[in-house]
């Protein structure tokens, strides 16, 4: 298992963020990388991000997607271009 | 592998794209053939009836009437969704004052969102330094006048009403934003957020994602909002239709004509929670039962500053603000209602 860095799901918590993150921790999981995987609840918060549409998923400072629930290939795609060598 | 891929890719989008020209298609036939996709159903008809059938009949009246007109509303509303560009928009919110109430106010309409994604979408427009100006006509303007909820005023009320409801939600939702930014307090949130923006966070260069997967990516959207309309639309409709049945004629003609009409109105249009669309739906009935149709337009306006709305809100912006967008949105419903109800005599 390699050690990742941060991946944010950001959303008030209704179902689109829940299945977002759900697939992140899957495809995580799946690549076999650990990673700190952070939920964003707070508007406020979300916002300070600089994001305005959710679901939206940020790694390691990176903002990768927003606005809609990513596909689970894409996802893995994500990490798999970012995952040390 | 990308020969297979691309045929693949080529299918779906085909596929997809024959799908939302047969509802387009579909829609247009109806139109041609004078078919009324607006529920006909009288209060006298569903007073006839057995107890437990009145939503069974008003449900089926809506529905067969207006299954094509929801289905394309939800369609649009997710191809719109998808196709607008989320990047440019938030790239310029914050360049300016008047581009950002034009952006705000402007696009807003396009975005029909799942009500929760409301709050921080209005958070992040007060991050982007464009002001609270901006995210107040935003925050206004969407709910009132997105694509969703336009389709089916028209529809199911007329497009009069809904062309009224775009340019009363539009004067509303900017002047509100524009009132409030001149505030102390409304400057003081301003400031606040542009202080607190500096985002360690960039934004990924976006490269789009191949058509077909834009286009699943809409129609599921649309979906989705069907999802999560639909069930509260089903139990509005249950609701209306003893409301329609059982309520007198007079206490309507009496307390929803006139000014009193569209003070009351107003009133219980603006707090009261209504489900996306019921306020739609609701209207109707009451319009059955002898509202006057400047009070529909009071009612209608109403919709962007319910209960749930506010508190949402509060937890971004202090109480002091949600209650003045909510005052102001208030008295341009009354405004605009008696305006409408004098210049059309249906005061």
């Amino acid at each position: 298992m390699k050690m990742f860095g941060t991946v944010k799901v950001l959303g008030p918590g209704c179902p689109r963020c829940q299945e977002t993150k759900r697939r992140v921790m899957n495809a995580l999981s799946e690549l076999q990388l650990i990673a700190e995987v952070q939920e964003v609840k707070d508007p406020k918060e979300i916002a300070r991000h600089g994001v305005l549409f959710t679901p939206a998923v940020i790694i390691n400072n990176e903002i990768v997607s927003q606005g809609k629930i990513p596909e689970y290939e894409e996802v893995k795609k994500w990490f798999l271009e970012r995952a040390p060598k | 592998m990308c020969a297979m891929q691309e045929r693949i890719r080529r299918l779906r989008i085909a596929l997809m794209l024959t799908f939302v020209a047969l509802v387009i298609a579909s829609l247009i036939y109806s139109r041609i053939m004078a078919y009324s996709l607006a529920p006909t159903i009288q209060p006298a008809h569903l007073q006839g009836l057995p107890l437990w059938m009145i939503p069974l009949a008003y449900i089926w009246d809506y529905l067969s009437h207006g299954w094509i007109c929801l289905l394309f509303a939800f369609v649009a509303a997710g191809l719109v969704y998808e196709f607008m560009p989320k990047s440019f928009i938030a790239k310029h919110m914050g360049s300016g004052k008047v581009q950002g109430y034009a952006l705000a106010a402007g696009f807003a309409p396009f975005f029909t969102v799942c009500s929760c994604t409301m709050v921080p979408l209005f958070a992040g427009i007060l991050y982007t330094g464009a002001g609270i100006g901006p995210a107040i006509s935003f925050l206004l303007m969407a709910p009132a006048a997105n694509v969703l909820t336009i389709l089916l005023t028209g529809e199911i009320l007329s497009w009069e009403i809904a062309g009224i409801r775009i340019i009363a939600s539009l004067v509303t939702a900017v002047a509100a934003g524009f009132i409030i930014s001149k505030t102390p307090w409304g400057k003081r949130i301003e400031v606040e957020h542009r202080l607190n923006s500096g985002t360690t966070t960039t934004n990924l260069g976006i490269v789009k994602p191949p058509l077909d997967e834009r286009l699943t990516s809409a129609l599921k959207f649309g979906g989705f909002l069907g999802k999560q309309i639909l069930p509260f639309f089903f139990l509005g409709l249950v609701v209306v239709s003893y409301l329609e049945a059982f309520l007198p004629e007079e206490i309507v003609a009496t307390y929803l004509t006139g000014v009193g009409g569209v003070l009351l109105a107003s009133v219980i249009g603006g707090p009261l929670y209504t489900p996306t669309l019921v306020e739609i739906v609701l209207g109707r009935g009451l319009m059955n039962l002898g509202m006057s149709s400047a009070a529909l337009l009071s009612w209608l306006m109403g919709q962007p500053y319910d209960i749930p709305n506010m508190i949402a809100t509060s937890r971004v912006v202090k109480w002091k603000v949600v209650l003045n967008y909510a005052l102001i949105a208030w008295f341009f419903s009354v405004l605009f209602g008696l305006a409408y109800g004098l210049v059309s005599g249906s005061l």
